[in-house]
């Protein structure tokens, strides 16, 4: 699955002396338009073979880096250890329920109908609002699908954030297949 | 003068070695054997041919009187021919479409005015501006209908023709012909010989026919002067609801003459082919099509557990199958809506061993409960979705939007595919866990739709997402009741 072999890249990155560095430029690199950040581009592209003209998995593999760093440091500072991941929808799920948000809400369904232009500031947001451990991996493989037509992806965050009650792993579970 | 012989003349059409032809009555009772069936692409057709051919039989043939007698005439193969053509040379006077005195199932004097073209004998399905029976643009120019169509249209009109408005010859209005409401049930056996003998359900007196009577003429149905008891499966199965002559010019009839018939009296007599139920206040009442469902939903309403009758030829089918010979079931007809027509059917059902016994009827029972639930479950899932977005809105909108939902159709047009499968099935206890899983399949594939045809904009996500949990109830509780039975 890329996105387990992505998060064990990022995590052997993590692992290594120059990680410092790199979460730095990874962190900055969020500023820019994916993939537009060249300082960026020795951390990332070795993962990005046999993309050919497909732009927008190259982008999605930038964000999700970006948006690890953001939070790897965050992580690091609230020093939680071994905490549970939770997809996006979910963890947004859970904010929602601690702050009593609408606004969150909008910024969700806001979020769910996000287009190219859109998604990279939107998903940036989004993770922003959220605490606690994210499911990198899951991330990334729901980004790759994001503009399927089909948009099974963003039902399924729906079904996560408005039924987070009952569905948890069986969510995922089905999410997995589709 | 008379012409075109219905006894003689190729007019119903069958099918025989795998080629369709037509025939006349005589033949298609005398070498019903060779018949595979009656073959016509109109359920209402295939209900007043079969109808009208045993009419007949029920006077030809010594009275059939019980189980042993059906079973003795099937062995013989094929109808006795001395009795038949006996019987057949006797009437055969009375069976012209054109005479001077007698034509068959019609009047010869009416008064020849405010002709009505043919076409108007067949069902005028209603639609939106279409009218009913009667419209008063009479200028058009009636297709030519050769004799046969012609014949065949009169004998479906006396059948079928829906009470309502005629103001003709003294009366205002006219009633139901006798399958006008009621679903018709047909007996199929393996050849046409077969399916009447299965359908010549024993019968105590069979009532004297229309071609055994005087003829009619204008003056007895005038003011609805004639009125005899809507009784005796002979009179019935071919009864003079209303009073036509059709117009002979030569090469077929494009013209009739239209007026009432003979008035029939409600007495307590149970139509063979007609099922009947209970309805709250205990009157019996005949089963009939309706536009929502298709008939297996009905199915229930038949069981003597809730007060029903079945149709007296399939209780008579089942003896005959008890004795190893073996059928299927159509159910033919019309929904209707006072005088306009909504809809025309015909729906084929399997028939299995033991089906009319209390365990085959009481998993009949489950299996019909077990569909209405998830039906109403799915109800409520729908009301939900709407709910969701269309947010605070009057009920009424709120239910107009779950009704466009496709969710209830597509899970019931399901069902109507996998339904016989079920019915064939019974009474094996093994039928009903099947039948459940197919109503979890129906219910998800028609969920998946829905969510598909709602859309995914996220406001569509979030109404779909809110009405996802109580879809997964609905499943929850079929899987329950799975566990619990």
């Amino acid at each position: 699955m890329n996105g387990k072999k992505f998060l064990e890249h990022l995590r052997g990155l993590k692992s290594r002396q120059e990680w410092k560095r790199a979460r730095a430029v990874l962190r900055r690199s969020l500023a820019f338009n994916p993939g537009g950040y060249p300082p960026a581009m020795p951390y990332v592209e070795p993962l990005l073979q046999n993309l050919g003209d497909d732009t927008w998995r190259r982008e999605a593999y930038y964000l999700v880096a970006g948006l690890f760093a953001l939070k790897e440091k965050e992580q690091e500072m609230k020093d939680e250890g071994h905490q549970e991941v939770r997809t996006l929808a979910r963890a947004l799920w859970e904010a929602k329920q601690a702050r009593q948000s609408d606004s969150l809400e909008k910024r969700f369904l806001a979020l769910l109908d996000a287009d190219r232009d859109q998604i990279a500031h939107r998903l940036r947001q989004a993770v922003s609002l959220v605490e606690g451990a994210l499911d990198f991996a899951q991330l990334l493989e729901d980004l790759l699908r994001w503009f399927d037509p089909k948009r099974r992806v963003q039902a399924r965050w729906a079904r996560e954030f408005y039924g987070a009650q009952e569905f948890g792993q069986e969510a995922l579970a089905e999410g997995q297949g589709s | 003068m008379s012409k075109f012989n219905l006894l003689l003349e190729p007019w119903i059409p069958v099918l025989r070695n795998d080629k369709v032809e037509e025939v006349g009555v005589r033949e298609a009772l005398v070498n019903g054997h060779t018949i595979t069936r009656i073959e016509t692409p109109f359920p209402l057709e295939e209900a007043a041919l079969h109808r009208l051919l045993l009419a007949v039989l029920y006077r030809a043939l010594p009275p059939v009187k019980g189980k042993y007698d059906a079973l003795d005439l099937l062995d013989r193969g094929e109808f006795d021919r001395g009795s038949l053509e006996g019987y057949l040379d006797k009437y055969w006077d009375r069976f012209y479409l054109f005479h001077d005195t007698a034509p068959f199932l019609q009047i010869p004097d009416l008064p020849q005015r405010d002709l009505l073209p043919w076409s108007k004998l067949l069902p005028q399905l209603a639609n939106g501006n279409n009218p009913t029976l009667f419209d008063h643009t009479v200028d058009e120019n009636p297709p030519l209908a050769s004799y046969a169509e012609a014949a065949r249209a009169l004998v479906v009109h006396q059948s079928f023709a829906p009470g309502g408005l005629l103001r003709r010859l003294g009366v205002t209005s006219a009633k139901d012909a006798p399958l006008a409401r009621p679903a018709a049930f047909l007996v199929m056996g393996a050849n046409l010989f077969e399916t009447l003998v299965l359908n010549l359900v024993p019968q105590g007196d069979p009532g004297m026919p229309v071609w055994e009577r005087e003829p009619l003429r204008v003056k007895d149905v005038e003011k609805h002067a004639t009125k005899w008891s809507l009784s005796g499966v002979s009179l019935v199965y071919a009864w003079p609801s209303r009073g036509v002559r059709l117009v002979d010019e030569g090469q077929g009839v494009r013209w009739m003459d239209y007026g009432p018939g003979v008035e029939p009296q409600e007495v307590a007599w149970r139509d063979p082919m007609v099922a009947y139920r209970q309805d709250k206040k205990g009157s019996i009442l005949p089963l009939r099509l309706s536009m929502e469902k298709s008939f297996w939903r009905d199915f229930g309403a038949m069981l003597p557990a809730a007060g029903g009758t079945w149709p007296a030829v399939l209780v008579h089918a089942g003896e005959l199958e008890e004795e190893g010979v073996s059928f299927t079931l159509r159910v033919l007809g019309q929904v209707s809506d006072q005088a306009k027509i909504l809809d025309i059917r015909r729906e084929v059902y399997p028939i299995p061993k033991d089906l009319l016994t209390p365990k085959g009827e009481g998993l009949l029972d489950r299996g019909l409960k077990v569909a209405e639930e998830v039906a109403k479950g799915l109800r409520q899932v729908a009301w939900r979705v709407a709910q969701g977005v269309l947010g605070n809105r009057d009920a009424s909108e709120l239910q107009n939007f779950a009704n466009s939902l496709p969710l209830l159709s597509l899970y019931w047009a399901q069902l109507d595919l996998d339904f016989p499968d079920f019915l064939g099935r019974l009474p094996e206890q093994g039928a009903l866990d099947l039948w459940r899983e197919r109503i979890q399949k129906a219910a998800r594939g028609a969920w998946e739709e829905t969510r598909r045809f709602v859309g995914t904009d996220a406001r569509h996500l979030k109404a779909l997402a809110g009405a996802e949990r109580a879809f997964r109830a609905v499943l929850a509780e079929l899987r329950e009741k799975e566990v619990k039975a």
